[in-house]
């Protein structure tokens, strides 16, 4: 336990300890230069995403088109920066989203014994389906839009979250300082929120970071099977599933959002490794 | 509900036990005290003896499948109405606790929240017992900080736990269970932890707070040393029960019941247990062990450790008897 005390503590500074891990660094400066691309998208792109040519359509790459263009002319690399947005808001709600759910959820099951069985159980059966699948019948039933597939993944990825923080909370239940609040007269809700789920941001944070490479490879399959975002918004998995008529005339349609999603996937996972390594007392170096 | 204007805490054969499907754990089973105003009651006892689930009876703070199966815990407020916290719900504990009653624990390192300053959780008590503003209880912290001695309080204030000594600790959590000013504060053996230096300043800071707010103090220790230093009356606890009752100089002067007695020989004492020439004593201690709570001999509990045990022990409980000044569940008490 003390352990965790001391990973907790060294919290304020854990940034500077992943960017002193060499992996953490990596991914950290992948996914920034990412998401500096795509926030900038409307300075740096050298056209307009929607901008047709069918004058140059399918062009390899070349000076005027660094990734070359698409079936109906469109610049690639400009509308890869804005399907970035895209791709990356996506995954940064759906994170958001199952947090909201996957606390709730975690911190009854775990906090209230009686709650347990049942929201242990409804959290077994959510994740007893697969993943793409369940979302899959999600969006069919709401209807394909950004929104709704944020909310189909977020239910998707919430019961993971849940299980994480229902097992640290069945742990921080029981130590003695949660005792002593509730000895003092400390309400309920302030020990939840004070004292539990301040204490579990660790593996939330750990999750997080996973369930965001997740949730953008969830999004590009969605959208890559036609049940996501519709095909006129860029969205890196859009953009796949167009190049995809195209695989034999022009790789490069497929390749570069491909090549995007697995670099945002890689250092999203570099820096969640990094993150659970320092976060994790049994994985630290001090035991 | 009477109770005796000067008592403010009486508990009646309380009886709490942990039911389930398989059997009955009668942790504490006919448990019967009373705590004066401004008094400091000691409950004495090894480990299962229930001396803490006493205690957590008291607060309410219960798990399942423990429960309060009979008697009745007679509680008087500061605005002198009785209350019977046996009867109590979760929603009327919430009113009691930290306001009239607060607890402290044996684990000083564990007790407070890593991620909190010392003055956050000070402040923590003191915002959610009266509505003050944040500078008003900042202030009120340091306050705190200084009543517990804490060296150098203001810089003490922003520090988090693991940048305190165990000492230090417990000072802090001294002052947040005063910082609501309760009547009554129950020690869950608060020095067990500490070094036996420290463990002085500590007995030395309560009794002084003792008497500077008029606090009574029920004390839950295993230690017959800390008994010594802060008790007025004495309650020893074994298998669930008071086996012997006396204040605190009497049951020092003449033990009522072998089990005290053995308890008391236990307790190592630099000056008897070493001669000047370096020989050591072998230290004393009860034969056997305590026997658990769901097989209790059905006679006095203690009676397979006694060596005073005739065989009418084995046949029936021992009834608690009058004995000098205070009570004795031994049917040779008289003889001891």
């Amino acid at each position: 336990m003390a352990a965790v005390a001391q990973a907790l503590q060294s919290e304020p500074n854990i940034l500077s300890r992943l960017v002193g891990r060499r992996t953490s660094l990596i991914g950290i400066i992948i996914l920034a230069i990412i998401a500096a691309a795509a926030l900038l998208a409307p300075f740096i792109a050298p056209y307009s995403p929607s901008k047709l040519s069918i004058a140059s359509r399918l062009h390899g790459p070349e000076m005027a088109h660094l990734f070359g263009t698409d079936d109906l002319g469109r610049d690639i690399f400009t509308r890869m920066l804005y399907a970035g947005r895209t791709s990356l808001t996506v995954g940064f709600a759906v994170v958001v989203f199952s947090s909201i759910i996957g606390i709730v959820l975690g911190l009854t099951a775990g906090f209230f014994r009686r709650l347990d069985q049942p929201v242990s159980r409804l959290i077994d059966a959510m994740m007893a389906f697969p993943d793409i699948l369940l979302a899959i019948a999600l969006v069919a039933a709401l209807g394909a839009s950004a929104t709704n597939v944020v909310i189909a993944l977020g239910i998707v990825y919430a019961p993971r979250l849940a299980r994480v923080i229902r097992a640290s909370t069945l742990v921080i239940r029981e130590l003695p300082y949660v005792e002593a609040a509730r000895a003092l007269g400390v309400p309920t809700p302030v020990i939840l929120v004070r004292h539990v789920l301040r204490n579990v941001t660790s593996p939330l944070l750990v999750q997080g970071t996973f369930i965001f490479a997740n949730a953008i490879l969830a999004e590009a399959g969605l959208s890559f099977l036609g049940v996501g975002i519709s095909p006129d918004t860029p969205t890196w998995g859009t953009m796949i599933s167009v190049g995809r008529q195209y695989m034999d005339q022009a790789s490069w349609m497929m390749f570069f959002p491909g090549a995007a999603i697995v670099l945002t996937v890689l250092s999203l996972q570099l820096v969640g490794d990094g993150l659970r390594d320092l976060l994790d007392p049994r994985l630290a170096k001090d035991i | 509900m009477t109770l005796d204007a000067d008592t403010i805490l009486s508990v009646r054969d309380l009886k709490t036990w942990f039911v389930t499907r398989r059997m009955t754990a009668k942790a504490v089973d006919g448990v019967t005290f009373d705590l004066k105003r401004g008094d400091t009651l000691a409950v004495v006892g090894e480990s299962g003896s229930g001396k803490s689930v006493t205690s957590l009876s008291i607060m309410g703070l219960l798990s399942r499948p423990g429960a309060i199966a009979g008697g009745s815990i007679l509680f008087r407020d500061r605005q002198e109405r009785v209350h019977d916290l046996a009867a109590f719900g979760p929603k009327e504990f919430r009113k009691i606790r930290g306001r009239e009653i607060a607890m402290i624990f044996q684990e000083p390192m564990t007790s407070l929240n890593p991620l909190y300053t010392a003055g956050d959780q000070i402040g923590e008590m003191i915002a959610l017992h009266e509505p003050v503003s944040r500078s008003e209880a900042r202030s009120r912290t340091l306050e705190m900080l200084r009543l517990v001695e804490i060296p150098d309080a203001a810089s003490r204030l922003d520090d988090y736990p693991h940048q305190m000594s165990g000492g230090m600790r417990q000072r802090v959590m001294i002052a947040m269970a005063l910082a609501c000013g309760p009547s009554l504060l129950i020690a869950d053996e608060p020095t067990t932890a500490l070094d036996v230096t420290i463990q002085a300043q500590i007995l030395d800071l309560l009794r002084r707070l003792q008497k500077q707010f008029g606090m009574s103090i029920l004390f839950i220790t295993h230690n017959l040393g800390v008994v010594a230093e802060i008790a007025h009356n004495v309650v020893v606890m074994y298998g669930g029960r008071v086996v012997e009752q006396a204040p605190v100089n009497d049951l020092f002067a003449h033990q009522r019941h072998p089990y005290t007695k053995g308890l008391l020989a236990c307790t190592p004492n630099a000056a008897r247990d070493i001669s000047p020439d370096g020989e050591r004593q072998a230290l004393y201690s009860i034969p056997g062990s305590v026997p658990p709570i769901t097989a209790l001999p059905p006679g006095c509990a203690f009676e397979p450790r006694c060596k005073f045990a005739l065989k009418a022990c084995r046949e029936a409980p021992p009834p608690l008897v009058s004995a000098g000044v205070g009570f004795s569940r031994c049917i040779r008490s008289a003889e001891l």
